[in-house]
């Protein structure tokens, strides 16, 4: 019987299939990602309500969001103490066990109702040059 | 429990700021698989929305990771010492290794840091290991993790509320990165061992 053996040169032959392995299948993702990124709205600043996710937190929320604090616990129908830095997750957990998902839904449609109720401000006009 | 451990690592860092960013970096430093990259990319993005002062994240992050890179110095040098050294030092590929490693060891341990980063924790095993001196290892250590922190911060402070975009490019970036550099390697050895093949002959 014929005994099996590694090729000579195996080490390299193993680094270039893994090589290859990591080339392709991280390269066809950072390339979808970078694809996404060129061709998205780009807009730094402006958080969109959809990209809200169950780790925020209210505190967070109100500040990138430009919420007055209060505003999302009255909604919500929860205090405010103890809950600013609890992520909406916990909030969920604590005050609506029964109903999985229901703060980030409600979460993401108060945002939504506040800010098309108060839209943001257009930027000042430059003011015009007083008569001498 | 739904949570997987990167939106527990952001959820903590929101609530505790810095302090949560420097602990996840040096655990992440030290061996433990935490999403330290996406952590510091998000802190950049909360910097830029005024949620978290990024003088004082920088600070913090990189005493973090410094302090977690030479924890795993240590466990490197802790793991080699008494019967496994002797064991070890009776290979001649190990000497070999430890040799090339002092004498090359800078690029490996600046480059791991922000570009091959799935190699950091290695190198750092490897530096203790081999009895590289620390002073080297924290200078090339320090300057890699500060461009690491600069780096991929600053990306997150530029792309503000859209980090997660560039944190899933960057995550996918360093992965590509180690294919290539494995396909130079094979190259290289390839190389080399035609050469040698030649010289024989």
């Amino acid at each position: 019987m014929r005994k099996l053996s590694l090729p000579k040169n195996w080490v390299q032959v193993l680094l270039l299939l893994l090589g290859l392995a990591l080339v392709v299948f991280f390269g066809l993702r950072a390339g979808r990602a970078f694809f996404h990124l060129r061709g998205g709205d780009f807009h730094p600043e402006k958080p969109n309500p959809q990209d809200i996710r169950g780790w925020m937190t209210p505190a967070y929320l109100s500040k990138a969001f430009r919420l007055p604090p209060d505003y999302l616990y009255e909604k919500l129908g929860i205090p405010a103490a103890g809950n600013e830095k609890r992520s909406l997750q916990e909030i969920n957990r604590t005050y609506y066990p029964d109903q999985p998902g229901y703060v980030l839904t409600r979460t993401r449609e108060v945002i939504i109702e506040y800010q098309q109720e108060r839209p943001p401000r257009p930027p000042n006009p430059p003011e015009a040059p007083s008569p001498p | 429990m739904t949570e997987s451990l990167g939106e527990l690592g952001l959820s903590l860092l929101l609530t505790y700021g810095a302090p949560a960013l420097a602990f996840f970096l040096l655990v992440g430093a030290a061996g433990l698989p935490v999403p330290a990259s996406l952590i510091l990319v998000a802190a950049g993005a909360f910097a830029r929305q005024e949620f978290m002062d990024w003088r004082l994240a920088a600070l913090w992050g990189l005493t973090g990771v410094a302090l977690g890179d030479s924890l795993g110095f240590g466990i490197g040098r802790f793991l080699t010492r008494g019967r496994v050294r002797d064991f070890l030092e009776q290979s001649p590929h190990w000497e070999t290794a430890r040799e090339t490693f002092n004498s090359q060891g800078g690029a490996s341990i600046y480059f791991s840091r922000f570009l091959f980063t799935a190699l950091a924790v290695p190198v750092n095993l490897l530096a203790g290991g081999s009895r590289y001196p620390f002073g080297k290892f924290f200078l090339f250590m320090f300057l890699g993790e500060s461009t690491w922190v600069f780096l991929y911060g600053g990306l997150g402070y530029a792309f503000g509320s859209q980090w997660e975009l560039v944190s899933e490019f960057l995550s996918n970036f360093g992965g590509l990165a180690l294919g290539i550099a494995l396909l130079a390697a094979a190259i290289f050895l390839w190389r080399r061992n035609q050469r040698l093949g030649v010289e024989s002959a």
